[in-house]
């Protein structure tokens, strides 16, 4: 009868929201158990709900974890930044375009300066003109038999 | 987040800084690569080092045989220096048959105080003669060094 009493009080402080977690663990209990005395036994679907739910969740998988990927972005631009400069570097190495003086004949790198002065020497003469040539260039060739 | 801007924006100036040289940016780089390894052709590099009396920090030459057709023939090579000739503020042709025989051209500035030039010219052999220069000397100096020469 004691125990009726205790439960009654317990529920009335569960429908005012003032239960403690153990108390309402106590209210669980009991009327999930056998004896619910019967004018109480309307609160049973309650509880047994409410206990059913609680061991549910208790067995339920935990949610995954979620890695936000905002602690990546600054490895990641780093990572890119290094990668381009990689390539880069290896693309000029590869093309020899880099800094120094050479020549390059044939396919074939040649480091000597003299070598590469006297190419770069004949390349500027190719491109070079003549006064016979800018006159070439500017008099029409009719004009030219007048001048002749 | 003002902390990382600053960061990427310095990280893409040293990254252009690095990579960037004046003649990147040009298609005349294009050709440059595509030939300098060729059999028949002939590239010169010549740094600051060895240019210093002329005024020159960089001259680069390339003398190739470009084929009369085909994806990277003359007509590609025209095509470059005519994209080229674009950014270019002084500019000497001569053509021949309405094709380009010689070309002089002075691109802008890229860098306060060096001077860029391209200069061009395909001889009777069809043999194409490309140049590169970067330095402080003008567009007089250049063109007295090329008047001199023969």
């Amino acid at each position: 009868m004691t125990k009726k009493k205790d439960i009654e009080i317990l529920l009335e402080k569960y429908f005012e929201g003032t239960t403690s977690g153990q108390e309402e663990q106590i209210l669980r209990t009991y009327f999930t158990g056998s004896e619910v005395s019967e004018d109480l036994a309307v609160y049973r679907p309650i509880f047994s709900y409410l206990d059913a739910e609680i061991k549910n969740c208790s067995t339920a998988k935990p949610h995954p974890r979620y890695i936000s990927l905002k602690r990546f972005t600054w490895p990641a631009v780093a990572a890119i930044f290094l990668l381009m400069l990689g390539f880069t570097a290896y693309y000029r190495f590869n093309n020899t375009t880099g800094d120094g003086s050479y020549v390059i004949i044939n396919g074939e790198k040649f480091s000597d300066v003299r070598l590469a002065q006297q190419q770069a020497q004949k390349a500027f003469e190719d491109v070079s003109f003549s006064k016979d040539e800018i006159t070439d260039n500017l008099i029409p060739e009719d004009m030219k038999e007048g001048l002749e | 987040m003002k902390k990382r801007k600053k960061y990427i924006i310095m990280l893409l100036t040293l990254f252009f800084a690095i990579n960037l040289s004046a003649q990147e940016g040009l298609r005349i780089a294009d050709v440059f690569r595509q030939y300098e390894k060729k059999h028949g052709t002939t590239m010169v590099q010549l740094s600051s080092e060895v240019l210093g009396s002329y005024n020159m920090t960089l001259y680069k030459s390339l003398s190739f045989q470009p084929s009369s057709t085909g994806k990277l023939g003359i007509d590609w090579v025209t095509e470059c220096i005519e994209l080229d000739k674009k950014k270019a503020k002084k500019i000497k042709e001569t053509l021949l048959d309405g094709e380009l025989h010689s070309g002089y051209y002075q691109l802008s500035q890229v860098q306060k105080g060096i001077n860029r030039f391209i200069l061009f010219k395909v001889n009777e052999k069809k043999k194409a003669t490309l140049i590169y220069i970067e330095g402080s000397l003008d567009s007089a100096e250049l063109v007295s060094m090329l008047f001199n020469k023969k």
